[in-house]
């Protein structure tokens, strides 16, 4: 019998918590959670993740698993399940490529979209209605970018629903749920929709007064992460 | 004519000092797959044609080409090139965990290692100085990862070993540009350095240490 899973997240509803979240409900995989103060962090979180000392760790027995589309792997490589990532080599690669793209390219504009005005905000829109076009190309009609089912990528752009649903409503900005994205809309109602999912999905309440209330921090810390994929060089 | 066709079945789109390229051409080599090698000058502000059909998204190298369809990002070549020629010994380990923290530790490669070097050699004075301590600080870190073991691999050369060593090949740059002393800060690591050194594979895709330095002072007009 396999040793019990914890996951270390926190009161903040992270979308990169959710992911590690979604992978262990999609492959049935039971877990205790544990939210941290992350103001506050504790001693369990600090010996499991010394390097970053970021939510989500995996905790499987004695081992620590870190970074969330590392924990996604994981999860489906360790445990039985439908399979999360494509069989097939070169999807899989494809699949990495557009959730790595996810962090380095999409998540500062998105969030910025949302939090700033003007000008900027015209900027930051420009940006991410780009990033969007080439994610609806990506999902080309398919009911999940996994295909029929919800997949490895799915979960790593999970931000793009809940989450970007909720600033959508707070700011009166309209991305996904727009008319620009049909795929992207649907593809969102149906993940969102989705059985395991759901139960790891933050409430849009929930989250409506989290942002209100750390509105600040989020786009100060946003600001500050400048674009890490820059330059003709990429990893 | 099957002959030829079969020997460009997989192309690397990359330039002679890119770390990150180095790392898909290692895979391919140890995995003894034959490829074409297309140079992308990254001295050329334009990028190729090639480049730009290619990677529509990031117009940037490495790009693995197999039977025509291209593979973006160096860790995500170097995982596919492991899985798609999988009868010849395997980069990433069986073990789920190991996989893990294989993956974890070239991601903290990515994110600390790379970023470090680049403010090493584009600061001055001070910031020089803090970028350098940092980078030590990432790279004694790995030595802690490394223990006594032969490769980061365990006894053999895996991925972890081939997503660093190429970072290698610019120690003799922090050496000259900043008077660090590599064996002294990180002997460990330049123990391992040096047995990497001795496949055939590292041999031939890492360039001299002076070639890097010489290239990237160009590339961050240092002096």
């Amino acid at each position: 019998m396999s040793p019990p899973v914890k996951l270390i997240g926190s009161f903040f509803d992270s979308p990169f918590v959710h992911r590690a979240e979604a992978a262990l409900r999609l492959k049935g995989v039971p877990y205790e959670l544990i939210q941290e103060d992350m103001e506050n962090k504790s001693e369990l979180l600090l010996q499991h993740n010394p390097i970053h000392k970021k939510v989500p760790v995996l905790v499987h027995g004695d081992h620590a698993v870190c970074e969330s589309l590392v924990i996604v792997e994981y999860v489906d490589e360790a445990f039985d399940g439908p399979p999360l990532l494509p069989s097939d080599p070169a999807d899989r690669a494809a699949a990495r490529f557009w959730a790595q793209l996810m962090d380095t390219k999409c998540r500062r504009p998105l969030v910025l979209s949302f939090l700033t005005e003007g000008e900027l905000r015209e900027g930051f829109l420009r940006e991410t209605k780009e990033n969007l076009a080439l994610l609806e190309a990506q999902l080309d009609g398919k009911r999940f970018f996994g295909g029929d089912s919800v997949g490895y990528l799915d979960i790593a752009l999970s931000a793009l629903s809940r989450w970007t649903a909720v600033f959508e409503e707070m700011t009166g900005v309209s991305l996904v749920g727009g008319d620009d994205f049909p795929g992207l809309r649907r593809w969102a109602e149906e993940y969102t929709s989705n059985e395991a999912v759901r139960q790891c999905l933050p409430s849009m309440e929930h989250l409506k007064a989290q942002f209100s209330a750390k509105k600040d921090k989020v786009k100060s810390v946003a600001m500050g992460h400048g674009d890490a994929a820059a330059g003709a060089v990429i990893r | 004519m099957a002959a030829a066709a079969a020997a460009v079945e997989v192309t690397v789109v990359d330039f002679w000092c890119n770390e990150f390229g180095m790392r898909a051409r290692l895979a391919l080599r140890e995995k003894r797959v034959p490829f074409e090698f297309v140079e992308e000058d990254l001295r050329v502000r334009e990028r190729s044609d090639l480049v730009r059909r290619m990677n529509p998204v990031h117009r940037a190298i490495p790009i693995l080409i197999h039977a025509g369809r291209p593979v973006c990002g160096s860790l995500n070549i170097v995982e596919y090139v492991d899985e798609v020629w999988s009868k010849t010994p395997r980069l990433l380990p069986a073990d789920p965990l190991e996989r893990a923290n294989a993956r974890f530790w070239a991601d903290f490669v990515d994110q600390k290692v790379y970023d470090a070097q680049a403010r090493f050699f584009t600061n001055r004075g001070e910031e020089k100085a803090a970028a350098m301590a940092e980078l030590l600080g990432h790279l004694r870190r790995l030595e802690a990862v490394l223990r006594d073991r032969p490769f980061f691999g365990g006894d053999e050369f895996g991925f972890l070993d081939v997503a660093l060593v190429p970072f290698s090949s610019m120690f003799y740059g922090y050496e000259r540009h900043g008077g660090v002393d590599m064996e002294a800060e990180c002997p460990v690591l330049l123990r391992w350095v040096r047995r990497c050194g001795e496949r055939v594979s590292v041999r031939d895709v890492l360039p001299s240490g002076q070639d890097m330095y010489a290239i990237h002072k160009e590339f961050y007009q240092t002096e």
